[in-house]
């Protein structure tokens, strides 16, 4: 440890590098959420049912956690919802996917679609010009990219459905 | 589901930190792991000979650098022995202990060093947790471990004025907490009486989420040494038993909380099945002090009712009489909790760190004043994943 004697590095130089990463990815969506992303081409939420308890899981996955069971049928919810939360974000964070520092604020919004079983909230973002009007129980409605396909990108935001 | 009691018991024998700080910049990883471990040998009054096996944990994406146990092999002193490696995100301290809790009370090694350590200055915090989520679905939503609508949800049970105020009063009780805990990274001086003025200036970072509710990016790292239960009673004058610990997990989506109806969360459903299976009935007067993991001052007040199997108000009352303070009914975080220090491979570690502390009476000045027999330590992290533990003084359930 540094007071042990006298021929330490407590008195040298200190320095600190700064570096920026950049990394490439790729990742596959396997045949269930491929099904999803589909489906958002065609401008449309599939959820999919637990044969068992009947819940519609959005985004879809391969297997329901609690029956145990696997999940195989498809079923388009919304498009319209009802806001259930949100988060309006402040501080400029970083995009995940790009790495841009995001303008702020903007907000997240958790959505119960159309159709949705009673706890399978949905989470998207908000028009801008909303966001000082969101509330709880407020309706919203999605709106969709010019060209869709089968990206997350295909939902631009969703907004109040006055 | 089946699950056996321990084969033996597990006991605390040495406990080692490090100052916690923003910026240490003085010590690199290696060196600040050693401090933490060379700390808790001391505590012990051992050397690292006497170690079987040793279980390391960080968060590689916080710092990106991959393999962090190869790396700081020489700080946790692992060369010539069985290494493990945990990293659970916010659990990993914890799961760090349940892991060497395991090790020892299976047969497997007679002691066991578990280590957690964190440089969140050499990295992007935000940014790793931020890539927590799927990247095709989700991800460009991630805003790290920033939320609002715990925030937003204590405001539409209880209203506005009565759960901004709660809030902040948890909060400067553990800016009280900190300012007697040395090693505490965040200390401010705060007092109850700037709780108006707190709740207005400090700036929002998600909704009703403020800079001053959130908990802080630290550098530390924190060891602790396992001993079964014969070698303990042997060796170590003040052994702190690990009674029984649960870890809970939930699904890999984190919207379906925010339904029209939402599912127990993890804190409840892990403070359930722990208490039942140990007989535990009153938890608030069962446990002597709780050290908990609070993420902000929002979640801190809130999962008190979750994890003390709380209704309604009841929580926010106790809150609001003082019972969690450090001469209170169930003192939390006499520490001063993850709001004044979160190096977050470390940080669940510190809640039981500190809380075996607590039970030894040896705190210092955040030492809680009333004989400490049972105590309680959380984890949280990921989508809502939990640990809890119970400690005791003696071997007597």
């Amino acid at each position: 440890m540094a007071q042990d004697n006298e021929n330490t590095l407590a008195d040298g130089e200190l320095i600190c590098l700064k570096v920026m990463n950049s990394i490439d990815q790729r990742y596959a969506t396997g045949p269930t959420m491929g099904k999803w992303f589909a489906g958002l081409k065609e401008r449309k939420f599939l959820a999919n049912k637990c044969p068992q308890c009947g819940r519609t899981q959005i985004p879809p996955r391969e297997a329901c956690a609690i029956c145990r069971v696997r999940v195989r049928e498809f079923v388009e919810l919304g498009p319209k919802g009802t806001i259930t939360a949100w988060d309006i974000v402040y501080y400029a964070s970083p995009d995940p996917l790009t790495g841009a520092v995001r303008e702020a604020p903007y907000a997240v919004l958790y959505i119960m679609l159309d159709g949705a079983t009673e706890q399978e909230a949905f989470a998207m973002e908000m028009k801008k010009d909303d966001i000082g009007r969101i509330k709880m129980g407020s309706r919203v409605r999605p709106v969709w990219a010019e060209t869709t396909t089968g990206s997350y990108k295909d939902v631009l935001y969703f907004e109040l459905d006055d | 589901m089946s699950r056996n009691k321990k084969n033996r018991n597990t006991a605390i024998i040495g406990v080692g930190q490090t100052v916690y700080s923003s910026h240490r910049e003085d010590q690199n990883q290696v060196e600040m792991a050693h401090e933490a471990v060379r700390n808790a040998l001391t505590d012990a009054n051992l050397a690292i000979g006497a170690v079987d096996c040793i279980v390391h944990g960080n968060m590689e994406l916080f710092e990106m650098q991959f393999q962090p146990d190869l790396w700081h092999s020489l700080g946790i002193g692992a060369l010539g022995k069985d290494v493990y490696r945990i990293t659970t995100g916010g659990t990993t301290g914890s799961t760090l202990v349940c892991a060497a809790d395991n090790l020892v009370a299976s047969g497997m090694y007679d002691m066991v060093l578990a280590v957690g350590l964190q440089k969140l200055q050499e990295g992007n915090t935000t940014g790793g947790i931020t890539n927590m989520a799927d990247p095709l679905w989700f991800r460009n939503l991630q805003s790290g471990a920033l939320s609002g609508t715990a925030a937003q949800s204590m405001i539409s049970e209880f209203g506005e004025e009565r759960a901004r105020k709660a809030a902040m009063r948890y909060r400067i009780m553990m800016d009280r907490h900190a300012m007697l805990n040395p090693r505490a990274h965040r200390r401010f001086g705060l007092k109850y009486e700037q709780m108006e003025e707190l709740m207005e200036s400090s700036p929002q970072l998600v909704g009703e989420l403020r800079l001053i509710h959130m908990c802080s990016q630290s550098d530390g790292a924190c060891a602790i040494l396992f001993a079964a239960e014969d070698v303990a009673k042997e060796i170590s004058a003040k052994p702190v038993w690990i009674r029984d610990h649960v870890e809970v997990h939930r699904e890999e989506t984190f919207s379906n909380i925010f339904g029209f109806v939402q599912p127990e969360t993890t804190h409840r459903y892990a403070a359930r099945k722990l208490f039942q299976r140990n007989g535990i009935e009153n938890p608030v007067d069962y446990f002597d002090v709780f050290e908990m993991y609070d993420p902000s001052a929002w979640w801190g007040a809130g999962w008190l009712r979750e994890f003390l199997l709380l209704d309604g108000d009841e929580h926010l009352r106790l809150l609001e009489a003082g019972e969690f303070d450090l001469d209170g009914r169930l003192p939390v975080n006499p520490s001063g909790g993850v709001i004044a220090t979160n190096p977050i491979g470390a940080t669940a570690m510190l809640r039981v760190a500190e809380a075996a502390l607590q039970i030894r009476g040896e705190a210092g000045a955040h030492q809680v004043p009333k004989e400490v027999r049972h105590a309680l330590a959380s984890g949280f992290g990921g989508t809502y994943w939990t640990a809890l533990l119970m400690l005791e003084k003696d071997i007597n359930w």
